[in-house]
């Protein structure tokens, strides 16, 4: 009792730093009060909210932060602000490697604890917004940066996952995008480019990416561009391509515009526990195998933390569980949309699918996600292994004062080895964290203007329901942009 | 106890480990440095240096001079094509060019494009808002003899993390009375990229 009293502060603080570390809630259960209000269109108080929740407001969790807030504030027509949040949320991006201090934290607790590593996709989605909001600010300069640095991010994504076909190592998307910012300075031969190689995209996938078939208006604007640029090889080309002859479109007295509308929410990530065995090969190194057997990975002897003289007590533990995120997609209430201006009918064409697209890249690095957490967790286990006492009760050799030296030792590391199985059991998290207001799909259709004030009529179906929204451009004879958003 | 100890010691100091800085060294603009294997300031400057001794040294410049006894002839920059895959932005060779053609004094050159409409602006405002004595005219500008156009090619090949990757560009130069392709410049890089 004695005992007990004398180690209570060191026990208290054990179990203090494990409820500062853990929490039951994922990522999504944190901020789902600022998606609701953000739903509902309540931007100011989903704000407040989002200002008020310390998970983001932590340092690790920066860039969420600037995201969840660069987005928030693009809904809020505020897209000064927007590029604010954006522009520093960029800047993080690109600094955001893996520091000895995140592999560590990531190896020895859980990857929540590191600072936050964005998907790749959403270093394509902040030059989305950040070149929407220059647009919409009349700021074409800096969005015309904007797309150059879609190039930089498209190169190194391709760098990424060079000579693997099978992964997502380009965003026909963002190259779309590029080319249309750069149609919207009249430079046709950079936007022909960046069509162009968005079409390759798709072409060099049968047409289909990541759950995108392509564009039609792709295929026209490659089309367009060309023979604007009097790139008539190119154009016979891509028409036999395309299998689609292209007859040279006259520009609407009043320009065109491009509408995107973001419908639905990404998915966001939950967590799921795995059980697992270790094993021995015959060339004497571990590895683990989940139950069903159908995971097997040995384990990494690279893994921070691991020294020589774990090696003996690896085989000492046969069965553990760990943390690992999955994707969890979220229904919209529409999946399609009707547009109407003048005698224009157009439907919007599906350009981005983040259903999809985050899942199948969760699903490709699974093995990534899973070896680093088995060899979290083994660490973990030969963590407690070596603060547990040996037992060996032959005191017949010691005085009794020897005796009661040596009991309280053990009962000391005995509960040393309780509060690090306490600590690690709660610390066992997988990272729920991801980009969670971006929308499940980007559509967009690109329509002809009158000059002068045009009607635009919009009809969200879905489920059996139809939303209409009407709004006006004023025609000016340029290529302009417009943004429309079906959260729910 | 120790290792207890070893192993505190190792979390406190994962907490307070800083996080490694971006160090950026300057480095000459003529030092090759390739990374990913894209087109990269090398091959901008090679494609300068290429065009600028050939341009200087070619017949089209005699014989112009020949011809208008002495005269040196005046060139305007027109349009580089970028049919390659790649964004590669032609004005920084093209500036290269031009300031050759200033150095050498052997080419007059004359304003093109956005820079030329921007000239006539401020013309046409100096109409209303200068002195008579420093207001420019118009119907003075020098008229070019020729236009340099030119083109970006390229041809990839790849296999698994293998690729060559091959660039072609040319300029053009055509007397803009005649119509007569007076000179064609060449420069030709291919790169082998292995991952």
């Amino acid at each position: 009792m004695i005992f007990f009293k004398k180690h209570l502060l060191l026990f208290a603080s054990v179990i203090l730093l494990t409820l500062l570390l853990s929490s039951c809630a994922t990522y999504h259960d944190r901020i789902l009060g600022i998606q609701q209000e953000t739903i509902k269109g309540n931007y100011q108080k989903a704000n407040k909210l989002l200002d008020g929740t310390s998970l983001l407001t932590n340092k690790r969790n920066r860039l969420l932060y600037l995201l969840e807030k660069g987005k928030l504030f693009h809904l809020m027509k505020s897209y000064d602000s927007s590029n604010l949040y954006l522009n520093e949320a960029d800047r993080l991006m690109e600094s955001a490697n893996g520091t000895v201090k995140n592999i560590a934290l990531s190896t020895l607790l859980n990857p929540m604890m590191q600072e936050y590593q964005p998907e790749d996709f959403e270093k394509f989605m902040v030059h989305y917004y950040k070149s929407l909001n220059y647009l919409y600010l009349g700021n074409t300069e800096s969005a015309i940066v904007e797309a150059r640095r879609i190039t930089l991010v498209s190169n190194a994504q391709e760098d990424k996952y060079v000579g693997k076909n099978n992964r997502y190592n380009s965003d026909p998307f963002s190259m779309s995008l590029q080319g249309m910012l750069y149609e919207k300075t009249k430079d046709y031969n950079n936007a022909f480019i960046a069509y162009r190689n968005a079409a390759d995209v798709y072409l060099n996938n049968k047409n289909e990416y990541y759950g995108i078939t392509i564009p039609e208006q792709l295929k026209l604007d490659v089309l367009r561009t060309a023979s604007i640029m009097g790139f008539e090889t190119e154009k016979a080309l891509y028409e036999k391509k395309f299998n689609l002859t292209y007859n040279n479109d006259i520009t609407p007295e009043g320009g065109e515009a491009i509408i995107f509308w973001e419908n639905g929410l990404a998915p966001f990530k939950e967590e799921q526990s795995v059980s697992f065995n270790v094993l021995k090969n015959n060339n004497g190194t571990y590895y683990f195998t989940d139950a069903g057997g159908l995971y097997s990975f040995p384990f990494d002897y690279n893994t921070q933390g691991y020294n020589q003289q774990m090696s003996s007590r690896i085989g000492n533990i046969r069965f553990f569980s760990i943390a690992l995120p999955r994707y969890v997609v979220r229904r919209s209430a529409f999946n399609k949309a009707t547009l109407q201006t003048g005698n224009t009918k157009k439907q919007f064409e599906k350009s981005q699918d983040l259903n999809v697209l985050s899942v199948e890249i969760l699903k490709q690095r699974f093995g990534k996600e899973l070896g680093a957490a088995l060899s979290r967790m083994l660490i973990k286990k030969l963590a407690e292994y070596a603060l547990e006492p040996s037992y060996n009760n032959n005191y017949s050799h010691l005085s009794a004062a020897e005796r009661k030296k040596e009991e309280e030792r053990r009962n000391k590391q005995e509960l040393l080895a309780l509060g690090l199985k306490i600590f690690n059991r709660a610390t066992e998290k997988a990272d729920t964290r991801n980009w969670q207001s971006l929308p499940a799909h980007i559509f967009y259709t690109r329509i002809p203007l009158q000059k002068g004030q045009n009607t635009i009529n919009i009809t969200f179906i879905g489920n059996g329901q139809s939303t209409p929204q009407s709004f006006t451009i004023n025609g000016t004879g340029a290529l302009q942009f417009y943004s429309v958003f079906s959260i729910q | 106890m120790k290792k207890t100890l070893v192993f505190s010691f190792v979390m406190m100091m994962i907490a307070v480990l800083p996080s490694c800085n971006r160090s950026v060294t300057r480095i000459e603009s003529t030092e090759v440095k390739d990374l990913s294997g894209k087109w990269n300031n090398t091959d901008s400057r090679l494609t300068a240096e290429k065009m600028i001794d050939d341009i200087q040294a070619g017949n089209w410049l005699t014989n112009f001079m020949q011809e208008k006894a002495g005269a040196k002839p005046v060139v305007i920059c027109g349009f580089v094509d970028n049919k390659s895959h790649e964004h590669i932005e032609a004005e920084t060779f093209i500036k290269d060019l031009e300031q050759s053609f200033i150095k050498t004094q052997k080419v007059r050159l004359v304003q093109a494009g956005k820079k030329r409409e921007a000239i006539r602006a401020e013309r046409a405002d100096q109409q209303t808002n200068s002195s008579a004595s420093t207001m420019k005219k118009f119907g003075l500008e020098v008229g070019a003899d020729f236009m340099l156009q030119g083109s970006i090619n390229s041809i990839v090949d790849a296999y698994k993390k293998k690729k060559v990757v091959y660039y072609q560009v040319n300029l053009e130069l055509t007397n803009i009375q005649t119509n007569e392709v007076v000179w064609i410049g060449d420069k030709k890089i291919t790169k082998y990229v292995k991952n």
